[in-house]
């Protein structure tokens, strides 16, 4: 084709007369004049000081005279002089601390693991792996906890949640923070609130003081200590129910977990990994935890300097609302941490009878398939199945899936099995609890006897985990008796 | 006056927005304020046009701002003469896009090949969160589009820029890339009846 030839004319032919197009046409021209995704402010703001101190500092610019590197030296001085007297009122710098597994700052040369406290220039990208938590304190006086899995953008004035969840402290007097959660913005004067944002939408819920909820300009809420919000909900604000914690996007902090259980009897080939019917205990999401109000958190926490702590929560939980909420829930928390599994099976399923739409539905759900896990109970795999029924926008359905993929594989249903183990795969899962479940998958079909799947399913998994803890059996599988690449 | 200026060349421009010689002037010599209107002009398209190539939304930032890292690095090489300042400013976008997605693409591979072997590919929701019901139909049929397709399909029916800077910015000659542009739109129209069918979300 030659290349003086014309091009044809465009599909959205701009010189003709809008009335003489079809319908046809004009749907076209619709669809390919329709917005894309917006650049918000914040983020181009961000994007914008990142873009410039970046091609500000890079050495192919033109030099900067001596007298520039003097007075830069002199700066960095002084900002050190004033970092270490300023404390945590850090100005156009955050200091991310606080940091428990894996956290990476995003600079001009791509992510960097940060493992201890350091200082970052603003604006910046901050993200935590799965299971892992940071803090960045902000200037004045601000700081925000990243939960697990969360992505975000530290601004001067506040961040703009990418993706998780983060719960926020502002000191009161100090200044404006706004908190950017997609189409929707949390403004703030000082106070302690959570946020979290997910491909469902954004939520917010206020511990203490006051937030206001806007979009654009409009004011969409303006919360009060113990009231949420979350997208999509055209009722006014709620106080203490559940969309204070709509759709908890992380897990629980290591510190107030029991301890986990010890691995299980490994099974040999091709039963499923043994380790992988003890995941609800890490997938427990973390939001509710933030998610009560204060009040009712910290009037059972006062039941921990009791003498009798139990008998203390006991006396809690035979109240009604979220206090008893609260209470039920850290009275089988404190049963399990004690080894009980009977006894706090027994606070959990009194909490699901009575609050079976409560703030801390999910997260007791996941307790129950928890314990069940933990004794042995053959209730388990329809407490997964009912999970999964109840709770279908929770983010740790693909933790539950893996937990009913595993147990059906060991009853000897591969079939339902390996639906199962599709669906945790697609969903969100830990690295860990992936790779028990390609690993389940490949070794079911084999089961199965559908050799050829098998044996690319053994592949695959050995693709992506070649020193995985199933690594030599998959190895041995390959080799021995399924079908050669 | 940043949506007037976009708008200006969205529907009918031949090629993306010229910038003043002014202004690049004042870039060249480290103006701030140059720098910081130049970025308000042309970011929020660059925006759109690097997601329509199917960067993840949450990546979409960080090639954003690589784009406008290598071209106020790059400034002293445009050359007003060969291409207008948007032009230039695609290219780069695009040949960032790629490498970004060339990045991800490894981390990404194994859990692809999951797909391909029981199921079909799991799309990501943030590619089809946008606001309106068009905006997803569009990016649903964009998202099925071959690659090199797509990008010529998206500069020369969506973002209007004329043939041949086309072919400058995706690095072909003009005949392949009026080649790709004929294959991308009888491909936009099967997956429009497609959609229409009811395969899409």
């Amino acid at each position: 084709m030659s290349t003086t030839e014309s091009w044809p004319r465009r599909l959205v032919d701009t010189a003709g007369s809008p009335e003489r197009r079809s319908a046809r046409e004009r749907r076209t021209e619709e669809l390919l004049r329709a917005e894309g995704p917006a650049l918000d402010p914040h983020t181009r703001e961000a994007v914008y000081r990142a873009a410039a101190h970046a091609a500000l500092s890079d050495d192919r610019m033109p030099l900067w005279p001596p007298l520039a590197a003097a007075a830069a030296v002199l700066l960095a001085f002084a900002a050190t002089v004033w970092w270490t007297r300023a404390g945590d009122d850090v100005g156009p710098m955050a200091r991310v601390a606080a940091i428990s597994g894996t956290a990476e700052v995003r600079g001009r040369d791509g992510w960097t693991a940060v493992d201890d406290a350091r200082a970052v220039q603003l604006p910046a990208r901050v993200r935590v792996a799965a299971e892992s938590t940071a803090s960045v304190a902000l200037a004045r006086g601000a700081d925000v906890r990243l939960e697990p899995g969360t992505d975000l953008w530290v601004h001067e004035g506040g961040v703009t949640l990418a993706r998780g969840a983060a719960v926020h402290r502002v000191a009161p007097g100090r200044g404006a923070y706004d908190v950017e959660l997609g189409a929707y913005r949390a403004v703030v004067l000082g106070t302690r609130f959570w946020t979290a944002r997910d491909e469902h939408g954004a939520s917010v819920c206020v511990m203490e003081g006051v937030v206001e909820v806007r979009r654009r300009e409009e004011t969409l809420a303006t919360l009060r200590a113990g009231e949420g919000w979350r997208s999509g909900a055209s009722a006014p604000p709620f106080r203490s129910s559940l969309p204070c914690a709509p759709r908890p996007v992380a897990r629980a902090g290591a510190a107030e977990d029991p301890p986990p259980a010890p691995p299980r009897a490994a099974h040999a080939a091709p039963s499923p990994p043994a380790e992988a019917t003890a995941p609800a205990r890490r997938a427990r999401p973390s939001a509710p935890r933030e998610a009560p109000p204060a009040s009712a958190t910290e009037t059972a926490s006062r039941c921990d300097d009791q003498p009798d702590p139990e008998s203390c929560l006991r006396a809690l939980a035979d109240r009604d609302g979220l206090v008893a909420e609260v209470a039920l829930y850290r009275l089988g928390r404190r049963r399990a941490r004690a080894g009980d599994h009977s006894a706090a099976l027994d606070a959990w399923l009194e909490h699901s009878r009575r609050f079976p739409r409560g703030v801390l539905a999910e997260e007791v759900h996941l307790a129950i398939l928890d314990a069940q896990l933990a004794t042995g109970s053959p209730e388990a795999l329809a407490t997964a199945d009912r999970f999964l029924t109840a709770h279908p926008a929770s983010t740790q359905r693909g933790e539950v899936h893996a937990v009913g993929a595993t147990l059906r594989h060991r009853a000897g249903d591969c079939a339902g099995a390996l639906a199962q183990y599709d669906a945790a795969i697609a969903a969100t899962l830990a690295a860990r609890r992936r790779e028990e479940a390609l690993y389940g998958r490949a070794s079911c079909l084999d089961t199965l006897r559908r050799r050829d799947e098998a044996a690319a399913a053994y592949r695959l998994y050995l693709e992506a985990h070649p020193e995985g803890r199933f690594a030599a059996r998959a190895r041995a599988r390959v080799e021995r008796d399924v079908v050669p690449p | 006056m940043v949506q007037s200026a976009v708008r200006a060349v969205a529907p009918g421009g031949v090629e993306p927005a010229r910038e003043s010689e002014e202004r690049l002037e004042r870039c060249r010599a480290g103006d701030q304020r140059a720098w910081r209107d130049l970025y308000d002009v042309h970011a929020p398209r660059l925006f759109r046009f690097i997601a329509r190539l199917g960067v993840p939304r949450t990546d979409a930032p960080d090639v954003l701002q690589e784009t406008f890292v290598v071209a106020f690095r790059r400034l002293g090489e445009f050359q007003p003469d060969r291409s207008a300042f948007g032009t230039w400013l695609f290219g780069i976008a695009l040949r960032v896009a790629r490498n970004h997605k060339r990045a991800s693409l490894r981390a990404r591979l194994k859990l692809l090949a999951v797909s391909l072997i029981g199921r079909a590919p799991v799309a990501d929701p943030e590619q089809h969160a946008e606001s309106s019901a068009t905006a997803r139909e569009l990016s649903w049929i964009l998202q099925r589009m071959p690659e090199k397709q797509r990008e010529v399909f998206i500069l020369y029916e969506i973002e209007g820029v004329e043939g041949a800077a086309i072919a400058r910015i995706v690095g072909c000659p003009e005949g392949t890339a009026r080649s790709r542009l004929r294959l991308a739109r009888a491909q936009f129209e099967r997956l429009r009846e497609a959609y229409e069918r009811g395969g899409g979300p």
